[in-house]
């Protein structure tokens, strides 16, 4: 899981597509990711390249989403594709803010 | 078959089921127009119609239900009360939806502008003068109205979702039902072998899914959200009923709730949705429930939304859960029916012959005593298989078994509008519908049954000025019962009209030719009656369209013995008629008997066994103008040998032995000449191939417990044809003694359980009489049982243990065993000696001197005294212990009674049969 902070937020991209299977696995890296957001700092999570997602990715956003409100940190999602479209489908913005376009880097 | 034809098939039926009992509910609303349960019974129906075809997409089928379903709206609401003319356009509109559902894919073809312009004007009659609004009012239309604003949500559940005002009214005007649906992601869908996205999909074929929502319990965060379960609660819009969307999704119905459509558009019509809106200064038509700010894209922290544990109030800052309830406990209700298609019910009773096949065999392979070998141990194995495979079979066949009630409900509707067509006033009462059936024999009992009934109309119950002039009550009744008797299931037509009249119907056959005026003038009251089962017999002095074409009886009697059963009349002239139907419980497996003819098996049904018989000195084979016939007590019956009806070569070298078995059918009775008695089985009836359907004589062929097939003889073809009218002549006159009879006399089996008293029973009570050696029984405690070659088993009463008679000095070593027929066949009745039989009338038995439970009273037969058995009574004083299913006897020949008439023959007949074929020693 890559981990950066660019122009005030902490970004982090996944190396793979966060399913039911890789959900474990993932949430103890972003737990390890978290550690470096500073104080209200924006998170985003970057899922736009690894657009695969299940049930496991919805627990996995609204897990990251709590654990970053706990922290007083703003969760974000940038997905697209089908990740985005189910995120949308099941309202995943009442739990974190979704950003639908690819990061203009 | 896809998802789409399954559920298009399952639309049909459910529609099938609910125009069933629409037009049942509609009759009954007729005589009682304010019965507010038949009301909105029929609302409910009519609504599950619409709001199906809604989902199909046949909009006909819509717009013809909506119109019903208006007009039945205010029915029950009290704003108008339903007269006789209503009700037949209601009838006549449900019949359109009949016909619509069966063909809905060109249901615009159906002609119902009479029925929508007739509930139309019914509903423009109504709604201006009583200021009531209709149903057929939109809540578009009456957005606004605004009568009785509430800005307060028809659901608190509503409260969790984002919604547009325009869904809703849109739902609304089509009839929609309106859901919140609640699932827990892994234990309820995924455990389903469904993915999260395929359920949502899924969902989205089956209508609108206004709103989704999913949480994770109350703070859980990266650490725990592995162990935890998504829940995912939407708000869903759909045509389909709770128990179709519970069955579509998968779901328990638990996980479904339905909002209240009446409720929802109340608050749609007070213009609540806008003002919500508006005052959350969203766009005029999208509002949201109050809730808190969604994020918005300014990564402002967004609240954790729902919390399985808790019910939160509005006004806080977390929405309200639905119904919450712990995630990992929930479980699928289990469901109590299901649907099984008739197909697969089929196949398992073919699986259970075949097991039942297999079972005969290996009771006969188990049987063997071969070099003294002990099979002790292999044969109580096969007893336990025998005895679940004989269950098993049960209780496929009971799976395949239907109420009547779903046969005997169309005819209300029958009758009711034949006798509206022919002016009559007739109530029909029915009696018995839960009595069940195989559903082969309810098909074909069908046609029969609608044959009778509309007799009864039209030719039974008389007019209503006729009916009081002869100081009845204007209003006939028909009475359809069903009940189980004796192992059978008993189906009665029974009209309080104008009966039959036996000279009119003698006049009629003589003058049609089918008897001679010789004939006429010998023939009985009875035997009158059963001229109306002649081909072409009709009294009827117009056809109508109804009945009259004398095709009707013959048909009748026809179609019900292709069944196995038969038909019994009895009708009093100016009281009415009962038309009596009794048939088996099932055609698949039936008793029979096994007999031999020229080296080959052959099965005969044994429910057409009367007896069997020796000929010889006693009972001799005579020819008479060229026709054999059999002298039997005084009666000369028709005899058919098999073996020339099958066209077997004689063989010169061979002499072989002759039996007869007498063979009774509804209008005669013959004797069939065989040269083996081989066993008793019950057989599995399988169907010919239909190479061999045209073959005469044979109705199916069987597996025989040594493995061999056999074909099963069609007792009606064999007769057809092959008894010459000079037989039936001679026959005639002893085949009409109907359990309808008008006599009290009974034939009486007279005998003695040791030297002491004469005990009589009747022989309508009696199956059979078999010989018994005391070696054979086996004791069980203080009961003395009989273990029958297969699976049954006969608890042996002593009738001095329970009767006050005297006690047997010592038991012979071989004795008889009476065995009654159903529902007291497990028992058998011990006697040392069968004496013989008499006639005994009701007014003979003296029930003053010997007065004891168990006991009729005294007579005196033959010259001497005798106590008259009460089998109903001796039944209680064995405890009530005789189990039917586990006790049922098999196995052996019939030489009394049979099931379906009461018989004349004497008991000096009574002969010790040989119980196998090898042992075979007859008593001339």
């Amino acid at each position: 899981m890559k981990t950066k902070i660019q122009k005030g937020t902490l970004k982090i991209t996944p190396a793979q597509p966060i399913t039911t299977a890789t959900l474990g696995t993932a949430a103890f890296q972003l737990l390890e990711s978290l550690q470096k957001a500073g104080d209200s700092m924006p998170v985003e999570i970057d899922l736009s390249n690894t657009d695969a997602a299940d049930s496991g990715t919805i627990k996995f956003l609204i897990a990251a989403a709590n654990d970053c409100r706990q922290r007083g940190l703003s969760p974000a999602v940038r997905a697209t594709g089908k990740t985005g479209k189910l995120l949308r489908l099941v309202n995943a913005d009442r739990h974190l803010t979704i950003l639908t376009e690819k990061d203009s880097k | 078959m896809n998802a789409d034809q399954e559920m298009l098939d399952l639309f049909v039926q459910e529609s099938s089921e609910h125009l069933q009992a629409l037009e049942t509910d509609l009759i009954a609303l007729e005589s009682n127009p304010s019965d507010s349960e038949r009301l909105n019974s029929i609302f409910r129906s009519v609504h599950s119609i619409k709001g199906a075809s809604g989902f199909f997409g046949f909009d006909p089928i819509v717009k013809l239900a909506h119109v019903m379903e208006s007009v039945m709206s205010l029915l029950r609401d009290g704003a108008m009360v339903a007269d006789q003319p209503m009700v037949s356009l209601l009838i006549s509109t449900a019949d359109k939806l009949s016909l619509m559902l069966a063909n809905a894919d060109r249901a615009a073809e159906i002609p119902c502008a009479g029925e929508i312009a007739g509930l139309q004007a019914i509903l423009d009659g109504t709604s201006g003068p009583t200021g009531k609004p209709t149903a057929s009012a939109t809540p578009a239309a009456a957005t606004g109205a605004a009568s009785s604003p509430t800005n307060g949500l028809p659901d608190a559940a509503l409260a969790d979702f984002e919604f547009d005002a325009e869904v809703l009214v849109d739902g609304l005007k089509h009839g929609q039902n309106f859901y919140i649906v609640q699932a827990a992601v892994a234990a309820e869908i995924e455990s389903q072998g469904q993915t999260f996205e395929h359920f949502l999909s899924e969902l989205a074929s089956l209508g609108t899914v206004v709103s989704t929502q999913v949480a994770l319990p109350e703070n859980t965060g990266l650490a725990d959200c592995e162990n935890v379960d998504t829940a995912c609660h939407l708000f869903f819009i759909t045509a389909l009923e709770p128990f179709i969307l519970s069955g579509a999704l998968g779901l328990a119905e638990e996980n479904i709730r339905q909002i209240d459509s009446a409720k929802l558009g109340e608050w749609v019509k007070s213009g609540a949705p806008r003002a919500i809106a508006l005052g959350n200064g969203e766009p005029e038509q999208a509002f949201t429930a109050p809730e808190p700010e969604p994020v918005s894209q300014s990564l402002v922290p967004a609240p954790s939304i729902v919390t399985p544990q808790a019910h939160q109030p509005l006004a806080e800052s977390t929405p309200t859960p639905i119904d919450p309830k712990p995630l990992p406990s929930a479980r699928r209700k289990p469901e109590e029916t299901i649907r099984i298609s008739v197909g697969l019910l089929d196949s398992l009773m073919n699986l259970a012959g075949e097991m039942v096949l297999g079972r005969n065999r290996l009771l006969r392979i188990a049987g063997r005593s071969e070099n003294g070998t002990d099979h002790s141990e292999m044969q109580s194995v096969v007893q336990e298989i025998s005895s679940v495979t004989s269950n098993l079979q049960d209780t496929i066949m009971r799976a395949r078994l239907q109420p009547v009630g779903g046969l005997f409900g169309k005819f209300t509707r029958i009758v009711r509008d034949l006798s509206h067509k022919l002016n009559k006033e007739i109530q029909l009462e029915i009696f018995g519908d839960d009595v069940e059936l195989d559903r082969t024999l309810l098909e074909g009992l069908s046609d029969p049954l609608t044959h009778l009934v509309r007799n009864s109309v039209d030719h039974g119950i008389e007019a209503p000025t006729s009916r009081v002039a002869k100081g009845k009550k204007s209003c006939g009744t028909i009475r359809l019962s069903a009940a189980h008797l004796a192992g059978r299931v008993q189906i009665e037509v029974l009209d309080d009209g104008g009966g039959m009249d036996p000279e009119r119907l003698k006049a009629k056959a003589v003058e049609k030719g089918v008897i001679t005026t010789d004939q006429a003038s010998r023939m009985t009251d009875s035997d009158a009656l059963q001229l109306i089962f002649a081909a072409g017999f009709s009294t009827a002095a117009t056809v109508s369209d109804i009945s009259g074409r004398g095709v009707g009886m013959d048909v009748v009697k026809t179609n019900i013995e292709k069944l196995g059963g038969h038909v019994e009349l009895d009708s009093r002239l100016g009281q009415g008629t009962r038309i009596i139907i009794r048939l088996p419980l099932t055609l698949a497996i039936v008793p029979a008997l096994i007999v031999g003819c020229r080296g080959i098996n052959y099965a005969l049904p044994q429910i057409n066994v009367d007896e069997i018989v020796h000929p010889g000195e006693e009972y001799p084979i005579k020819t008479m103008g060229g026709a054999q016939v059999l002298e039997l007590r005084g009666q000369l019956l028709p005899v058919v040998d098999l073996s020339t009806l099958l066209g077997h070569q004689p063989k010169k070298a061979a002499k072989h032995e002759t039996f007869v078995v007498v063979l009774r059918l509804d209008h005669i009775t013959y004797g069939l000449i065989v040269n083996e008695i081989i066993s008793n089985e019950e057989i599995v009836v399988k169907p010919l191939g239909r190479h061999l359907r045209s073959v005469a004589y044979y109705s199916g062929a069987t597996i025989l417990g040594q493995g061999e097939i056999a074909m099963i003889l069609d007792p009606n073809s064999m007769a057809h044809g092959k008894i010459s009218a000079s037989q039936i002549a001679l026959n005639s006159s002893k085949t009409t003694d109907t359990a309808l009879s008008d006599s009290n006399t009974q034939r009486v089996l007279i005998f003695q359980e040791s030297e002491g008293e004469y005990l009589a029973i009747h022989l309508t009570r009696v199956m059979r009489v078999e010989s018994v050696s005391a070696e054979d029984i086996e004791r069980i405690g203080p009961m003395e049982c009989l273990r029958k070659n297969h699976d049954s088993t006969l608890r042996l009463v002593q009738l001095s243990e329970i009767l006050p008679i005297r006690q047997p000095a010592e038991r012979k070593k071989d004795f008889f065993l009476i065995v009654p027929r159903p529902p007291f066949e497990g028992i058998g009745i011990i006697a040392s000696r069968i004496v013989d039989s008499a006639d005994l009338s009701d007014d003979q038995i003296d029930r003053g001197t010997f007065q004891a439970k168990g006991l009729l009273g005294s007579a005196v037969l033959s010259d001497r005294l005798s106590l008259v058995l009460d089998l109903d009574s001796i039944a209680e004083l064995l405890g009530n212990g005789v189990d039917q299913t586990s006790l049922f006897a098999q196995g052996h020949f019939l030489l009394t009674a049979n099931a379906h008439q009461q018989s004349n023959s004497a008991p000096q007949n009574l002969k010790h049969l040989p119980p196998a074929k090898e042992q075979a020693s007859l008593t001339h």
